[in-house]
C-alpha cells in the first residue's frame, strides 16, 4: 500500500542520510554539541584555488573529523567531503540535488567497521556505559539499546549480547601482543561529555594556503597520504568488548534505517 | 520487485516468512569466514557469475572515460576538407577551424592520428573506431548521465550500464566488487553514473580514488575479533529484515558486510601499485599527483580486470576545451597517451585482450568550428570513440562524420546503439535484459538501440 509515500500516515522505511547518521552517532555517544559553533574551519581560507591533495584540504578534513557540532556546520569544500559523511551518499557540492541517492555498498560496511570516527564514538559510549558501577550488565545493555536504537532489547537479545561480550573479551585478551608494548585508550579528539567541554577554536590547525604555484603539478613535497592512522585502542578486554558491541549496534541496519 | 533469475525461490522464501538474506546467514552465523564464503557461493547469490544467453565475445569491459569531450578532429579524426575550408563559415554559423596538429597514418590499416597521441597510434591496427556516434543533449550533466545510464531523463535515474552488466552476468570474483569505478565523476550526475537506481543495491559500482585508496579498507582489529563483531551485526540485521515493513535494502546491508569483510584482504593488494617493478612504472609513465592520475588508474585497471572485475571504469577529466584548446589538448594528451598505450600492451601480454573489451571515449564531441580565439564548443551530432579487444574487428573503422567532422552521416550510432552493441559483445540481448519497476519492464537501451554487428569480428 502506498509505496510512493503519497499519504502521510506512514512512510516506507528509509535509510538515514549521511548527516543524520553522523549526528545520531554523536548524540548517542554523548559527544554531540548542539550549540552553534563560532565560525567554521574554512573561515581562514584564502580565496584562491587550492590543490585537492595538499595541506590546506588535509587540514580542513582533519578539522571536520574533530568537530563535535552538528553535521550541517561541517566545512564542505567543493569536491572534498568530510570523512564521516563520505560513505552514506552525501551530496555533491557542485550540484543541486533534489533527491539523494540511497546506495548500499560495502564501503558503508567498511566505514562502520573500520573508520576512526565510528570506533572512537563507540569507545566513548562504551566508557560512559561502564562508568556507573552500580548498575547491572543487563541494565547497561538496555541503556545501550535505548540510546542507539531507541527501544528495549528482548531477553533473547540480552542473552545474545552477553554471550558476545564474554567471547569477545576472551578473544581480545588472547590476541594482545606480549612484547611489552603498553597501550592506553587514545581518544584522539576530546574526552568527557559535550556539556563539560569548552568551545574550541574551529580554525585551529587549518592552513591558509598551499603556498604553491598553481602550475606546479610535479611538486610532490606537499602531498599528503590519504590516511594517517588514528589509533583507537581500548584499555581493557571489557572495554574492548563493550566498544565492539556498541559499534555493532551502530553498524546494524536497524540503526541506519528509520521506519 | 521481481528478479527473473531467482523469482520462484525468493517468493517461496518470502512467503515462508524468512528473508532472502537468511540463506546466506545460516551458513555464516557462528562459523569461520572460509566456510561462510563457500556456503554463500552455493546459496542464492545474485552476484554469482551467470552464463551469457548469447555467445559472448567479451567477458569484461574497461572503459577509459575522457570526461569533458575530447576533440576528435584534433586527435584521431583526420579531416583534410576542414583544412581546405579553414576560415570559411561553417554550416549553421561559426568559423571552420582546422586542427593545429599534424596528422600521420599508422600501421597497415593507415588510421590517422595526430601528433598528440603517438603512443596510442602504435596500436592503430588493433583498434576498432566508431566514427558515427551521436547523442541527445549538449550539456555535460545530461550527456554524461546518458552515456552511463542510457537516458538523460533527470526525472527518473536509471541504473548505470555496469549495474546492468552485473545484473545480467554477475561477477567472477566474489571477493571483489564486480563493478569498480576509479576516480568517478564528482559532478555531472555523480553517483548516478555508477549507481544501480531501481536495480537491487548490490549491483552498484564501488568508487576508488586514483591513489588506489578506498577509505576504511584496512581492518581495524584482528580477524577473529572482527568476525565475531560482524556475526553480531548480521544477527541484528537478520532480525531487522524479518520485522514487518522492513526495508528491502537490508538484504543489501547483509551482503555488504560479507563483501566488505573479504575486500579487506583482496582490495589493498590489487590496488597497491607501489610494489610494481620500476620498469612497469616507467612503461605506464607513473607520476605522483594530478599529472600522474590517469597513469595510476591505467596501472590499476588491468589488475582489477584480471582479478575478475566485470566492469572497470577509469576517468580523465578536463577535456572541455571551450578555451585553451591548443595547450589544453597538449597537456591532457600527455597525461593519457603513454598510460593508455601501456594499458593496451599490458592487457595483450597477459592474454586479457582475448576476452576483455576496452572502450575509449567521451560523452559527446567538439565542433570543427571555433569558439573564441582558442576553443571548440560541444558537438552532439557526430563524434568518434574507439574500442579494442574481445570480439571487435581490428584496424577497422565503422561509420563516419561528414568531411568537415561535424555530423555523423554514415554508420550512425546513438548512445543506445552503443549500449546495445556493448551488451551484445558481452553476450546479452539488450531487449531481453529487463527489470520490472513500477509496472514497466525497463532496460538499458530504453526503447531503442540497434546492435551494430558491423563491428563484430
Amino acid at each position: 500500500m502506498d509505496p510512493a509515500d503519497r499519504f502521510i500516515w506512514r512512510h516506507a522505511p528509509r535509510r538515514l542520510e549521511a548527516e543524520e547518521i553522523r549526528d545520531s552517532i554523536l548524540q548517542s555517544s554523548g559527544q554531540l554539541d548542539l550549540s552553534h559553533p563560532l565560525g567554521s574551519p574554512s573561515m581562514r581560507l584564502r580565496m584562491i584555488e587550492m590543490r585537492d591533495d595538499g595541506p590546506v584540504v588535509h587540514s580542513i578534513l582533519k578539522a571536520a573529523d574533530r568537530s563535535p557540532y552538528r553535521s550541517i556546520y561541517l566545512p564542505q569544500l567543493r569536491g572534498e567531503v568530510p570523512r564521516p559523511l563520505a560513505a552514506f551518499d552525501p551530496v555533491s557540492q557542485t550540484l543541486v540535488t533534489g533527491q539523494r541517492d540511497e546506495t548500499t555498498v560495502p564501503t558503508q560496511a567498511l566505514f562502520m567497521l573500520n573508520s576512526p570516527f565510528v570506533r572512537e564514538q563507540s569507545l566513548f559510549l562504551a566508557s560512559e556505559l561502564l562508568r556507573d558501577k552500580r548498575i547491572t550488565e543487563t541494565q547497561q545493555i538496555r541503556s545501550a539499546f535505548e540510546r542507539i536504537v531507541a527501544r528495549d532489547p528482548s531477553p533473547a537479545e540480552i542473552a545474545k549480547v552477553k554471550l558476545f561480550l564474554g567471547r569477545y573479551s576472551k578473544t581480545w585478551k588472547e590476541a594482545q601482543p606480549n612484547n611489552g608494548e603498553s597501550f592506553k585508550a587514545t581518544l584522539a579528539n576530546v574526552s568527557g561529555t559535550a556539556q563539560g567541554r569548552k568551545p574550541f577554536d574551529m580554525t585551529d590547525g587549518v592552513f591558509r594556503s598551499d603556498n604553491l604555484s598553481q602550475d606546479d603539478p610535479d611538486d610532490t613535497s606537499k602531498q599528503f597520504a590519504d590516511e594517517t592512522p588514528v589509533l583507537v585502542v581500548p584499555d581493557s578486554a571489557r572495554q574492548a568488548a563493550w566498544a565492539a558491541f556498541v559499534q555493532s549496534l551502530y553498524g546494524s541496519a536497524e540503526f541506519q534505517f528509520v521506519r | 520487485m521481481l528478479n527473473p533469475f531467482t523469482v520462484s525461490r525468493r517468493n517461496i522464501l518470502r512467503s515462508a516468512g524468512v528473508g532472502f538474506g537468511h540463506l546466506a546467514l545460516s551458513g555464516l552465523l557462528g562459523s569461520i569466514a572460509g566456510k561462510a564464503a563457500a556456503q554463500e557461493l552455493n546459496s542464492n547469490n545474485p552476484l554469482a557469475p551467470k552464463r551469457p544467453p548469447l555467445p559472448a565475445k567479451a567477458k569484461r569491459i574497461i572503459f577509459l572515460f575522457m570526461e569533458g569531450a575530447i576533440s576528435s578532429v584534433d586527435t584521431f579524426e583526420y579531416k583534410p576538407e576542414l583544412e581546405r575550408r579553414h576560415g570559411k563559415s561553417g554550416p549553421g554559423g561559426g568559423t571552420l577551424t582546422a586542427s593545429r596538429f599534424n596528422f600521420k597514418q599508422y600501421g597497415e590499416s593507415g588510421a590517422y592520428f595526430s601528433e598528440l597521441l603517438p603512443n596510442i597510434a602504435t596500436h592503430a591496427d588493433e583498434l576498432c573506431f566508431m566514427r558515427g556516434l551521436y547523442t541527445d543533449t549538449p550539456a555535460h550533466p545530461q550527456a554524461v548521465v546518458q552515456l552511463h545510464t542510457g537516458s538523460a531523463n533527470a526525472a527518473l535515474t536509471r541504473p548505470s550500464w555496469g549495474s546492468w552488466l552485473l545484473y545480467g552476468l554477475g561477477t567472477d570474483n566474489q571477493n571483489l566488487p564486480g563493478y569498480i569505478t576509479i576516480n568517478p565523476p564528482i559532478a555531472f550526475g555523480g553517483a548516478s553514473n555508477y549507481g544501480s537506481a531501481f536495480l537491487p543495491a548490490y549491483y552498484q559500482g564501488t568508487a576508488i580514488t586514483d591513489q588506489g585508496f578506498m577509505p576504511n579498507i584496512k581492518a581495524a582489529t584482528e580477524k577473529d575479533l572482527e568476525r565475531q563483531q560482524i556475526d553480531l551485526i548480521q544477527d541484528f540485521n537478520h532480525d531487522a529484515a524479518l520485522a514487518p515493513g522492513a526495508s528491502d535494502a537490508i538484504d543489501g546491508v547483509i551482503k555488504s558486510y560479507e563483501l566488505g569483510f573479504r575486500m579487506q584482504d583482496t582490495v589493498p593488494e590489487l590496488l597497491d601499485i607501489s610494489k610494481e617493478p620500476q620498469h612497469v612504472l616507467d612503461a605506464y609513465g607513473v607520476k605522483p599527483g594530478q599529472e600522474g592520475s590517469f597513469s595510476r588508474q591505467c596501472l590499476m585497471a588491468p589488475r582489477l580486470s584480471e582479478a575478475g572485475v566485470r566492469f572497470v571504469e577509469i576517468r580523465q577529466a578536463g577535456w572541455d576545451h571551450h578555451t585553451n584548446l591548443h595547450q589544453g589538448l597538449i597537456d591532457q594528451s600527455r597525461m593519457i597517451d603513454q598510460p593508455t598505450s601501456a594499458l593496451l600492451n599490458d592487457l595483450r601480454q597477459r592474454g586479457l585482450l582475448e576476452d576483455t573489451l576496452v572502450l575509449f571515449g567521451s560523452e559527446f564531441g567538439r565542433l570543427p568550428t571555433s569558439q573564441g580565439a582558442d576553443g571548440r564548443d560541444h558537438n552532439i551530432t557526430g563524434y568518434a570513440m574507439f574500442m579494442t579487444g574481445a570480439g571487435v574487428k581490428k584496424g577497422f573503422s565503422y561509420g563516419a562524420t561528414d568531411d568537415i567532422g561535424m555530423a555523423a552521416v554514415d554508420g550512425r550510432m546513438h548512445i543506445n546503439d552503443l549500449h546495445a552493441t556493448l551488451l551484445a559483445l558481452m553476450g546479452i540481448d539488450h531487449e531481453r535484459l529487463t527489470y520490472r519497476y513500477e509496472g514497466r519492464d525497463f532496460r538499458l537501451t530504453n526503447v531503442a538501440g540497434v546492435v551494430q554487428h558491423q563491428v563484430f569480428a
